[in-house]
């Protein structure tokens, strides 16, 4: 018992003593420091690294495959990560990947939400590894400020609710009764996707909105709102705006329950089960981000700023946090979107922000 | 399983004497283990020993660390407490938004107001005669459940960052300050515990409530001073995650939970109570962050990381746990 106590004593003594006479730092020794501005590393040398929240969710492992097949395209392999929607699990692997060699790291990271991008940005930024993040983020910060944070890409919530607003409108023939399934009212996308069909509705004034009640973005919730719309309206309902496809396909199983096959269906997404839906005609339309482009571009920004092909000061401001295309996808474009490849001239150095549809407002 | 091994009633807990070496191998177990994944690390990807990666690795450690260690004294009482990572998430969020009134001295409210909520637990396990499983399993829910309402259910940003700067500094330029204060509360609380009669008290508790009771020894007293530790403990680990994060959130810690107590078994701590230290759950939590921070950086792919994960805990344990203390395992 002596022993362990003069041992402790020992230690805490030891700790102190280090804590006063060396003083404290800022940073970790060891460390390389900001690395070289302009991008000097031989294209063997970068590392490319893709996080997203799970491979179960096909939309995001469509995204890491997206990135695979950037990394093939430049002779390279992707690390994939994944955090399993666990913002802290997700902090201490971007820490200790940025204590590793950065020199040269590239990483395309879909942040778990917006609170979590400050900390990965200052990360990067310390550490010099170039970072492109996609979705989410403060709307207060601003990717100018920081030298190797590249680029944010998102977008455009109210384009995507206004399009398949404008799609479910055509399809019961411009005029009749809607019903709108809202996500989580307290997110940035319910709000952005609702005020674009709010949007449509000014456009198409035979469209009337029924009703519209939260489902949370999720699929047995949607089951049982649909449930209650549709024995509260009953034949006045013609269609079912959703803000996105887990909710579509929630509303779709309470129109199969009652029997009705005379309701359009629109959601946002293109989840696999909804393609399949939209290829058998049960569902009229939904939205693609593309998520193999989305996994191969935040690679592609940082490779060619890395290799020095395009240098951070020539990416113009309004290409640093922009809103990138999104598609419309129905039943005559629907085969091309089942099995997403990406393009190859997609990645070109020259050629990477031709999706941007503008500055993020 | 709970093969009755009564033949070997511990015999140096009744004969004092020098332990046998392989009694010490045993004790070093955990360091051992430690030893051998960061090996193993080491020789998956080369590139994973250096100064930078192991710095970064104890920095994440110091919350599991701290929570590890407070949940520690719990089970030593022969009890377990559910509710650190809840409570942890809790306290995030009370951070975040007691900062801006309360300033500097937000880091010692905090922790006084999860070493109470801790304490009130206790009283509840030991006053109305509740398993603390029972407890803190509803504290757990009720936790979760605050933190979901006072923060609107989302993360609250923390723009001042003031009052956490200096566990982010490092001393030495080397050692995280975070891992820095985990070390000196683990140490602490060892001294502590062994220079007062709380060692022998804890662990009398923990091998025998009612042989404990018949010594004399202030069972209740210990206890809800246990929990109290373990209150605190959360609240210090959410100060820390909040340095790193720069937000509070209700499902900030949430999932530290597993990994708190896996660290304490890993670290050869009996979850039966009674044997174990500190010292085997701050080896204990290093192994479990290694293992949550190495496997994906390695390479290892997310499916296969899971299993691995698992097997390895459960090896460790096999390794660590010192059977001839004890008796019986449930």
């Amino acid at each position: 018992m002596k022993f362990t106590s003069r041992h402790t004593a020992a230690l805490i003594g030891v700790t102190l003593a280090a804590a006063t006479l060396t003083g404290c730092t800022e940073e970790a020794g060891g460390g390389g420091g900001p690395a070289a501005e302009t991008g000097a590393c031989d294209p063997a040398d970068v590392k490319l690294v893709g996080q997203v929240r799970n491979e179960s969710n096909p939309y995001e492992a469509a995204w890491l495959d997206g990135g695979d097949a950037f990394a093939e395209q430049v002779g390279l392999t992707q690390e994939r990560l994944t955090y399993d929607g666990d913002s802290t699990r997700q902090q201490e692997q971007v820490s200790q990947l940025l204590a590793g060699d950065t020199e040269c790291l590239v990483m395309n990271v879909l942040p778990n939400g917006d609170s979590d991008t400050p900390p990965i940005v200052e990360g990067a930024q310390e550490a010099g590894a170039y970072l492109v993040t996609q979705w989410n983020k403060p709307a207060d910060l601003n990717v100018t400020d920081y030298d190797t944070w590249l680029s944010h890409i998102t977008y455009d919530g109210v384009e995507s609710g206004k399009q398949i607003g404008d799609a479910l409108a055509e399809a019961i023939g411009g005029s009749g009764g809607i019903v709108a399934l809202q996500g989580i009212l307290d997110t940035g996308a319910a709000k952005d996707r609702f005020a674009g069909l709010e949007e449509s509705l000014a456009a198409n004034t035979d469209v009337e909105l029924l009703d519209d009640q939260t489902a949370n973005f999720s699929r047995a919730e949607a089951l049982e709102v649909t449930k209650t719309l549709l024995s509260k309206h009953g034949e006045d309902v013609k269609g079912i705006w959703a803000a996105n496809d887990d909710m579509a396909l929630g509303a779709l199983e309470a129109l199969q329950q009652a029997g009705r096959d005379d309701v359009a269906v629109v959601g946002i997404d293109a989840v696999p089960d909804a393609l399949t839906a939209i290829q058998d005609g049960t569902m009229t339309a939904t939205v693609s981000s593309d998520g193999p482009w989305q996994g191969g571009i935040g690679l592609a920004i940082g490779y060619c700023v890395a290799t020095g092909e395009l240098a951070v000061e020539d990416i113009a401001d309004e290409d640093r946090a922009w809103y990138a295309e999104q598609f419309l996808i129905e039943q005559d474009n629907v085969a091309d979107f089942v099995s997403p490849e990406t393009d190859e001239s997609d990645f070109a150095c020259d050629n990477l922000f031709s999706r941007s549809q503008g500055a993020m407002s | 399983m709970s093969a009755p091994a009564l033949t070997s009633p511990a015999p140096d807990a009744v004969v004092p004497g020098r332990p046998t070496v392989g009694q010490r191998l045993t004790a070093f177990m955990p360091v051992i283990a430690l030893v051998v994944l960061l090996a193993a690390l080491t020789i998956a990807d080369p590139g994973f020993l250096t100064l930078s990666s192991l710095t970064a690795a104890v920095r994440t450690s110091a919350p599991l660390v701290v929570l590890a260690a407070g949940a520690t004294l719990v089970v030593l009482c022969g009890g377990i407490d559910l509710s650190i990572a809840a409570l942890c998430s809790l306290a995030t969020v009370f951070f975040a938004l007691w900062l801006p009134d309360l300033g500097g001295i937000t880091t010692v409210a905090i922790i006084a107001a999860t070493g109470a909520i801790g304490a009130l637990q206790g009283v509840a396990h030991v006053l109305f005669r509740i398993p603390s499983f029972i407890v803190t399993l509803g504290g757990m829910s009720i936790f979760t459940a605050v933190a979901l309402v006072i923060s609107d259910a989302g993360p609250v940003r923390v723009v001042d960052r003031d009052a956490t700067n200096w566990l982010t500094l490092y001393v030495g330029g080397v050692v995280p300050m975070a891992f820095v204060v985990a070390l000196v509360l683990v140490a602490a609380v060892s001294l502590v515990l062994r220079l007062t009669p709380l060692d022998s008290w804890i662990r009398a508790t923990g091998y025998s409530e009612s042989a404990a009771r018949l010594a004399g020894a202030p069972v209740d007293r210990v206890k809800i001073a246990a929990f109290t530790v373990s209150g605190a403990c959360a609240g210090l680990a959410a100060v820390m995650l909040v340095s790193r994060n720069f937000s509070g959130s209700p499902t900030m810690a949430d999932n530290l939970l597993l990994p708190a107590v896996a660290a304490i078994v890993v670290g050869g701590t009996a979850i039966t109570g009674g044997h174990g230290s500190l010292w085997r759950s701050l080896a204990g939590a290093l192994v479990v962050t290694l293992l949550r921070v190495g496997l994906p950086i390695v390479g290892v792919p997310s499916a296969y990381e899971q299993i691995l994960y698992g097997a390895i805990i459960v090896a460790a344990v096999a390794l660590t746990l010192d059977r001839s203390k004890v008796l019986i395992i449930k």
